[in-house]
C-alpha cells in the first residue's frame, strides 16, 4: 500500500509542476496531435469509402455475375434471367412477380464541374430493384423514369459533381438526347454518383444485347445456400452468385487496401519523428529536476515510483495531444465531401477511429518515456546531488 | 567561416539531444521527400508524353467499343501517319497480386508502324505476330511475376471473357525493355488483336481506343477534330485527344493528390518547428553563462545572433541533407515499381530552402534573446 501511495505522491507532485515546463512539454501534445490528425483524416477517407459501398446493403439480397470478368459489357441474356427467377429460394413481392433485377451499366463520360471531364455510371435499373432498396431510397425532387423513354433519374452526389444534371435538363449520351426527370438520394450510398434508367431502354440505346448482371432478393438470408446451388449446378448458366455485401466488399478492397495502408505508413513515419521529439522532452523534464528527484529518493521514495511518475508524465502528455488531433481531424474533414476515382462520398472520422488515434498516442508517449523514466530511477542519488 | 568549429561544437553540445533532433528532422525531410517525389512522378509523367500520338476513344466513355469500320477511315485522314486499333486487355495475374497489369491486344503490323518509340524491338513483334496466343511483356512485369520467354500466363481480364468462361491462356513470347517515361506502352503488355478479338465472348469486330500517329506534331489538335468530325452524330462518336491531355485527365480523376500530400507535408513541418524551436530555446537558456562569457572576450551582439542561427542553419541542414539523400535513394525504386519519372531535383531544392525557412523560425527567437542578454546579469546568473 505504501508503495501505491508512494507512486500517487510522486506523481501528483509532477504532474502539478508540468505548467512549469509548459514550452517544452507543448512540443509532444502538438507533435502527437499532427500525428493523429493526419492519420485519421486518411484513414477516415477509407471509412467513408466503405460506407458509402456498403450503406444500405442487406443480407438477403444476392448478385449473380459472370465469373472471369470484373466488368463485363454484358452476360446474361433475358431467358438467363427468366431461369435464374425460377431458382429455389427467390422471393416474390405480393403479386407474384419474383424479386429479379436485371442490370445494363454503361460507364458514361459527363463534364465535371470542376471542369474536364469525369467518368460516371448509368445504371440501368427498373420497378423491382428500386422495390428491394425501399428502405433507403427517396425521391427527393420530380418522379421516376419510365420504361422506353429516354428518361433518367441522377443521384445527390452526382447532381453536385456534374454540370447539366438538374431535374428538367437534358443531356447527350452516345447521339441520344436524355432527359433528367428526377433525383435521388440513397443513404449516402456509393449509387448517389451515378445516373439511373431503365435497364431495357439503356441496352437499346447502347447496343447490348445482354444484361450485366442480376440482383436477386431472397426469401431470407439463410436461403444463399440453396440458391446458389440451384444456379451453379445448373449447366446452362456459367455464373457466379455472391452475397451483395461481399461482393460489394470485395470490390472496394483494393482502394480501401491502399487508403491504408497509406495512411499506416504516413502514420507510421511521423509516429517515429514524435518519438524522437517526445523523447527529447522527456529527458529534458528529467534532467530539469534532477535535484528534486534525487532529493525525493534520498528521503526514501523508491526508483520505480519516480519512472512511473515519468512515464505517466509521458502519456499525460500524448492523450491529450491524441484527443486535440482526433478534434481536428473531426472537425476538419468527418462529413468533408470528397471525390476521388470518380466517385465521391463523405469521409468518416469513426469511433474506432479515434481509439486507434489514442492507441498511437499511448505508444508514443510509452516509448518516448521509458528511456528517460529509467535514467531517472537508476541515476547515482549521490552524484544528481552534488552537480550543479 | 572560422567559427564554423564552434558552431559545430555548439551543435553537439549535447549529443543525445543533438541526435534526437537531427533524426527528428531527418525523418520530416524523408517523409516530405518520399511525397513529393510521388507526386513530381505523377505530375511529371505528363511532360515526358510524345506530342505525336493521338488516342481515340468513344465519346460515351473509354470503355465503349468502336467499330472496326472507323479504321479505314481514320486512316484516310489527312494528317494521320499510321493508325493501330487496340483493345485493352488489362487483367489479373494470380489473385494474390495487389493490382492489376496492364495490357492491350494489337494487331503487331499496324501496332509497329504507330509506336512512336519503337519501344517493342522488331523481333518481339515478329515474334508475337505468329504465334496466336502469345503476349510480350516489358521487363518490369517480367521480373515482378518472375516470368521469362516460354512461360504460360493465364490472365483474368477485366473486361473480356473467354467463350468457356476460363481465363486467357497466353503464352509468353518476348520480353522487351521496359520504358517508365512511355506511360502507354513502355510499361503494358502486349497481345495478338485477332485472337482476342475472336474468342470473346462479345464486342467481337470492336476495338477500345485507336493509337494514331500523326505526320506532323504541330498540326495534332487539328487531326483531331478532323477525326472526331467524321464520326459526330453517328451512335459512335468518337473523342480523340492527345496522349498528354488523357494522361493530364486521367491524374486529376484520382483526386487532388496534390492538396493531400502538402496537407500532410504542413502538418508534419508545423510539429516540427516546435520540436527544434524548444530544443534551441532551451540549449540557449542553458548556455546563457557561456554566452556572457563570449560575450565578455569580445563577441559583439550581432555576433552572438549569427552564432545561434548559424548554429540553428547547420543543425537543419545537415539533418535535411541527410533526409532529403535518403529519399533520393527511393527515387529509382519509384521509378522501377511503378513507372514514375521522379524529378528529384526540384523537389531537393524546395527541401533545402524549407530546411533554411526552418532554421531561421526556429533560431531566430532564442538567437534574439542570445542578442539581448546583458553581460553582467548573465555572469551573475539572473
Amino acid at each position: 500500500m505504501g508503495f501505491l501511495r508512494q507512486i500517487w505522491a510522486v506523481t501528483a507532485m509532477n504532474l502539478a509542476a508540468l505548467p512549469s515546463r509548459a514550452g517544452a512539454s507543448l512540443v509532444t501534445v502538438i507533435g502527437v496531435a499532427c500525428v493523429v490528425a493526419v492519420m485519421l483524416s486518411l484513414l477516415g477517407i477509407g471509412a467513408g469509402v466503405a460506407r458509402a459501398m456498403k450503406s444500405g446493403e442487406r443480407d438477403d439480397v444476392a448478385i449473380v455475375h459472370a465469373p472471369g470478368a470484373t466488368i463485363t459489357m454484358g452476360s446474361f441474356s433475358p431467358g438467363d434471367v427468366a431461369q435464374i427467377a425460377q431458382a429455389p429460394g427467390v422471393k416474390r413481392d405480393a403479386t407474384g412477380r419474383p424479386m429479379v433485377q436485371p442490370q445494363a451499366s454503361i460507364v458514361v463520360e459527363l463534364q465535371a464541374k470542376s471542369g474536364g471531364t469525369n467518368n460516371a455510371s448509368l445504371s440501368g435499373s427498373g420497378e423491382i430493384g428500386r422495390e428491394m432498396r425501399s428502405g433507403s431510397f427517396h425521391l427527393l425532387a420530380g418522379r421516376f423514369y419510365r420504361s422506353g423513354l429516354h428518361e433518367l433519374i441522377v443521384g445527390k452526389a452526382a447532381q453536385r459533381q456534374y454540370k447539366n444534371l438538374d431535374v428538367g435538363d437534358t443531356i447527350t449520351l452516345r447521339g441520344t438526347p436524355w432527359t433528367v426527370v428526377g433525383a435521388f438520394e440513397d443513404a449516402g450510398g456509393i449509387d448517389e454518383n451515378s445516373l439511373v434508367a431503365d435497364a431495357d431502354t439503356v441496352r437499346a440505346a447502347f447496343n447490348r444485347p445482354s444484361y450485366q448482371n442480376v440482383l436477386v432478393e431472397l426469401q431470407s438470408a439463410s436461403n444463399f445456400r440453396q440458391f446458389k446451388d440451384a444456379l451453379t449446378s445448373n449447366p446452362q448458366l456459367q455464373v457466379k452468385v455472391e452475397r451483395l455485401p461481399d461482393y460489394s466488399e470485395a470490390q472496394l478492397k483494393p482502394l480501401t487496401g491502399l487508403l491504408s495502408f497509406v495512411g499506416y505508413f504516413v502514420g507510421g513515419v511521423m509516429a517515429v519523428g514524435v518519438v524522437f521529439g517526445s523523447l527529447n522532452t522527456m529527458y529534458s523534464a528529467v534532467d530539469a529536476r534532477r535535484r528534486e528527484i534525487a532529493t525525493l529518493r534520498a528521503i526514501g521514495f523508491g526508483g520505480i515510483a519516480v519512472a512511473v511518475s515519468v512515464l505517466v508524465e509521458s502519456f499525460a502528455l500524448a492523450i491529450p495531444g491524441a484527443l486535440l488531433g482526433s478534434l481536428i481531424a473531426w472537425l476538419l474533414f468527418s462529413g468533408h465531401d470528397i471525390a476521388m476515382a470518380g466517385i465521391s462520398f463523405a469521409m468518416d472520422v469513426t469511433p474506432s477511429l479515434v481509439a486507434l488515434g489514442l492507441i498511437w498516442a499511448a505508444v508514443i508517449g510509452l516509448v518516448g518515456g521509458i528511456a528517460p523514466a529509467v535514467q531517472a530511477a537508476t541515476r547515482p542519488v549521490v552524484g544528481a546531488l552534488r552537480t550543479t | 567561416m572560422k567559427f564554423l568549429h564552434l558552431v559545430w561544437a555548439g551543435v553537439w553540445r549535447k549529443p543525445g539531444r543533438a541526435l534526437l533532433t537531427l533524426a527528428s528532422i531527418i525523418n520530416a525531410f524523408l517523409l516530405y521527400g518520399l511525397l513529393q517525389g510521388f507526386v513530381s512522378g505523377m505530375n511529371g509523367t505528363v511532360d515526358d508524353l510524345h506530342a505525336d500520338v493521338l488516342i481515340t476513344e468513344s465519346r460515351v466513355s473509354q470503355l465503349e467499343p468502336l467499330p472496326m469500320a472507323q479504321l479505314p477511315l481514320i486512316r484516310s485522314t489527312p494528317g494521320v501517319k499510321a493508325a493501330a486499333p487496340l483493345i485493352i486487355l488489362t487483367g489479373a495475374y494470380r489473385t494474390q497480386a495487389i493490382a492489376n497489369i496492364r495490357g492491350f491486344a494489337v494487331d503487331p503490323a499496324s501496332f509497329a508502324a504507330a509506336d512512336p518509340d519503337a519501344a517493342v524491338p522488331a523481333g518481339d513483334i515478329q515474334a508475337l505476330a505468329q504465334t496466336r496466343n502469345g503476349v510480350v511483356l516489358p521487363a518490369t512485369i517480367a521480373a515482378t511475376f518472375h516470368l521469362k520467354v516460354g512461360d504460360p500466363l493465364p490472365l483474368k481480364a477485366l473486361l473480356w471473357t473467354t467463350k468457356d468462361g476460363s481465363t486467357w491462356p497466353l503464352q509468353v513470347v518476348g520480353v522487351y525493355p521496359a520504358n517508365p517515361r512511355d506511360t502507354l506502352f513502355g510499361t503494358s503488355f502486349l497481345a495478338n488483336f485477332d485472337y482476342v478479338d475472336q474468342a470473346r465472348t462479345q464486342s467481337n469486330g470492336t476495338a477500345s481506343i485507336y493509337l494514331i500517329r500523326v505526320n506532323d506534331p504541330s498540326a495534332a489538335n487539328q487531326v483531331a477534330s478532323r477525326i472526331d468530325a467524321q464520326f459526330a452524330n453517328s451512335p459512335d462518336e468518337t473523342k480523340t485527344e492527345s496522349e498528354r491531355q488523357l494522361a493530364a485527365d486521367s491524374i486529376k480523376q484520382i483526386g487532388d493528390i496534390g492538396f493531400v500530400v502538402r496537407a500532410i507535408v504542413g502538418a508534419v513541418f508545423f510539429a516540427l518547428l516546435f520540436s527544434v524551436g524548444a530544443v534551441m530555446m532551451q540549449s540557449v537558456r542553458e548556455r546563457t553563462p557561456e554566452l556572457a562569457v563570449l560575450k565578455t572576450i569580445g563577441f559583439d551582439d550581432n555576433a552572438i545572433l549569427s552564432l545561434i542561427v548559424a548554429e540553428a542553419l547547420v543543425t537543419c541542414l545537415f539533418a535535411a541533407g541527410i533526409g532529403l539523400g535518403l529519399a533520393a535513394l527511393t527515387f529509382p525504386i519509384i521509378r522501377a515499381s511503378i513507372g514514375f519519372n521522379v524529378h528529384g531535383g526540384p523537389v531537393l531544392l524546395i527541401g533545402l530552402a524549407m530546411a533554411v525557412a526552418l532554421a531561421l523560425i526556429s533560431g531566430l527567437p532564442p538567437a534574439i534573446r542570445g542578442r539581448r542578454l546583458s553581460i553582467v546579469d548573465a555572469l551573475a546568473g539572473r
